[in-house]
């Protein structure tokens, strides 16, 4: 009786046991294996590389590219996918009164880097990269709202959505250019200071315009590789605010002097949407 | 508070508040807890097995809290569950899962091994009480002391780590923002794990002398002599890493220097909180206050208020400085609503619930516990 008794016992604990290891095995790899499937999926793996090009001289600010954006992606009330800043560059030297200053209108957009640190830091995938064509993308009816990419990004082109209340972004209207048209902002643009084409092609014009022209990126230090180019920032993207200048002259304009020569620097930078914040 | 210096970029917005403010503090208390177990199961401090019993269950609690805060804190919560589902290695937020997950386990095998001899006890008085600490029993119905503080002991070191990673891994979740000023710095995990041993003696002494009080039990004050110069030492660390922190900043004049420095202007009552706090546990703690159970009270009064005025100035600031580099922008937090201070004055009224039901199910003291002197 003892031994049945025992038997018994022995055969309930194996049977727990077993139920257990069977419950973490299923768990655990139905996890795994959707969170496998998860980062290989992707809605489309084009062959495109897609790219944007922004050319500075051309840019007059008339804000043709933001009320497109506004439209074509119904972008809500105080944020933005895109927007004109205006900086104003250059000295003032103290001693002749010489000035030169230039006046830039510098479009800025999400830069569908190709190491996104948005993407990297997403604890669900909402944010991913798309792997054939590039665009960095999100799904909405995944994100948690964590804002951990809105922090993450350098560009600060992330935001959260009011209406939708999970993170949104530009996508370079992946709508149109998956479908043969260019973004809303490029179609609209007066003096085609946006351009957007595709780096696979190799009789794509945008070639053409990287090839002649010197292009430059935003903030190239923090190592996310993006992916619009602007021609026309040589010589001023870079230009750190606040090096070794009185924070008290800091705001706007930032005006620093260099000691070698004398000169007054000025690094003045507006954007022209800060009302509607 | 200032509206702005400059012009901002158009998304920019202070994101995370008090809850992100709110929650290092509670994983701070687990893991600054888990020194007093140390000093009792390692070093053999039995004289401290009492403070270690309340500390264990201000551990516990906090530790439930914890997670609340950053949940509340998604635009979405209901989707909260989704992180172990679709987990991304590379995200910091999965880290938080593994630890707390590993630190929750690892915590309720302690409390089980820690408590069962006091649940034995309270279940055979009955009552609601009594048939929650029978059920919490697992059908042990004998133990032998001895072998269960083995297994405590066991438990409770392998909790010391964990809990710290746990705590580590919030200045890493901060750290990896590298586009943040201040944030993307080495400094950032240091200055967690030093305020987390401050914090926790400050919490467990804080509810040890209070509970006490109220129970009308005498407490030596000579008894808690230890952690509160180490709580003393741990502030006066905290105070270096801070000025080391800022005059880090000012000195390399780094490009956001200028607006980080207005930033920390506009938080400058939350500086001098934290500094005035700290400095006042580093002086206490060597003084005739460390001497006393009311100077004891207020020196953990003091440290916890000075670490989470450290919290502030660590989460907040940094967000005031603009991604443009050119503006800094204050926050909007409500009093009453999402991300507003009644959600945090919520999850420490919790905190102090869970507290209270431990205490209550368990027992404020062991009278089994053979290691009590």
């Amino acid at each position: 009786m003892k031994e049945t008794l025992e038997e018994k016992s022995t055969s309930r604990r194996d049977f727990i046991r077993a139920l257990a290891v069977g419950a973490v095995a299923t768990c655990g790899g139905a996890v795994f294996e959707t969170a496998r499937a998860e980062r290989t999926y992707s809605p489309q793996k084009g062959k495109n590389r897609f790219v944007f090009v922004v050319d500075v001289r051309k840019c007059i600010g008339c804000d043709a590219c933001v009320a497109a954006c506004k439209a074509e992606r119904n972008t809500p009330l105080g944020v933005f996918n895109t927007w004109v800043e205006k900086w104003e560059v250059g000295y003032t030297d103290p001693a002749t009164g010489e000035t030169r200053v230039k006046v830039l209108n510098v479009p800025k957009l999400c830069n569908h880097c190709e190491n996104p640190p948005c993407v990297k830091v997403c604890p669900v995938y909402a944010t991913y990269r798309d792997e054939g064509d590039g665009l960095v993308l999100q799904r909405y009816e995944r994100c948690i709202g964590c804002r951990l990419c809105e922090q993450a990004c350098p560009y600060g082109v992330r935001y959260i959505d009011p209406i939708m209340m999970v993170m949104n972004k530009c996508t370079w209207c992946d709508h149109r250019v998956r479908n043969g048209l260019k973004p809303a902002c490029v179609d609209t643009c007066p003096t085609k200071a946006r351009e957007f084409g595709d780096l696979s092609n190799p009789n794509d014009p945008i070639w053409e315009l990287i090839n002649k022209n010197s292009v430059q990126v935003l903030k190239p230090e923090t190592g996310a590789k993006p992916r619009v180019f602007y021609i026309g920032l040589e010589g001023i993207e870079g230009i750190y605010v606040g090096t070794g200048s009185d924070r008290k002259t800091q705001h706007p304009p930032a005006v620093w002097t260099d000691t070698a020569t004398g000169r007054v620097y000025t690094f003045n930078v507006r954007t022209q949407h800060n009302k509607f914040r | 508070m200032v509206e702005s210096l400059g012009v901002a970029l158009p998304n920019h917005k202070v994101e995370w508040t008090v809850l992100i403010v709110t929650y290092p503090f509670f994983s701070g208390i687990v893991a600054g807890s888990t020194v007093i177990s140390l000093l009792v199961y390692l070093l053999g401090y039995k004289n401290l097995a009492h403070l270690e019993r309340v500390g264990h269950f201000v551990a516990l609690s906090c530790l439930l809290v914890a997670p609340l805060a950053p949940f509340f804190d998604l635009t979405m919560p209901a989707r909260g569950f989704l992180v172990p589902f679709y987990p991304n290695l590379s995200s910091p937020i999965f880290l938080f899962f593994v630890f707390w997950t590993l630190l929750f386990i690892v915590m309720l095998l302690k409390s089980y091994f820690l408590l069962r001899r006091d649940f034995i006890g309270r279940a055979k008085e009955g009552g609601f009480f009594g048939s929650l600490a029978g059920f919490l029993t697992f059908g042990a119905r004998d133990v032998n002391p001895e072998e269960d503080d083995k297994k405590v002991r066991f438990w409770a070191l392998i909790s010391f780590p964990l809990a710290f990673a746990f705590t580590g891994y919030v200045g890493f979740l901060l750290s990896a923002m590298q586009a943040v000023p201040m944030w993307g710095s080495h400094i950032l995990i240091p200055v967690f794990l030093v305020s987390a041993v401050v914090s926790g003696i400050g919490a467990s002494l804080f509810f040890y002398l209070v509970g006490n009080s109220f129970q009308e039990i005498s407490v030596r004050a000579e008894d808690l002599r230890l952690p509160v110069v180490i709580m003393a030492v741990f502030a006066g660390l905290d105070l270096l890493l801070l000025f080391l922190e800022i005059i880090l900043e000012w000195y390399w004049n780094t490009a956001h220097w200028p607006l980080l420095a207005s930033a920390m202007g506009a938080n400058l009552l939350s500086y001098l909180i934290a500094i005035l706090a700290l400095l006042f546990v580093f002086l206490g703690g060597f003084t005739g206050l460390g001497r006393s159970t009311g100077g004891i009270t207020l020196l953990s009064i003091a440290s916890l208020l000075g670490i989470y005025a450290m919290r502030w100035i660590t989460v907040i600031p940094p967000q005031m400085v603009d991604k443009g580099g050119r503006a800094v922008v204050s926050p909007h937090i409500k009093l009453i609503g999402r991300e507003g201070f009644s959600e945090v004055i919520a999850l420490f009224l919790l905190g102090l619930f869970f507290i209270l039901l431990f205490a209550s199910v368990a027992g404020w003291r062991s009278t089994h516990h053979k290691e009590v002197t």
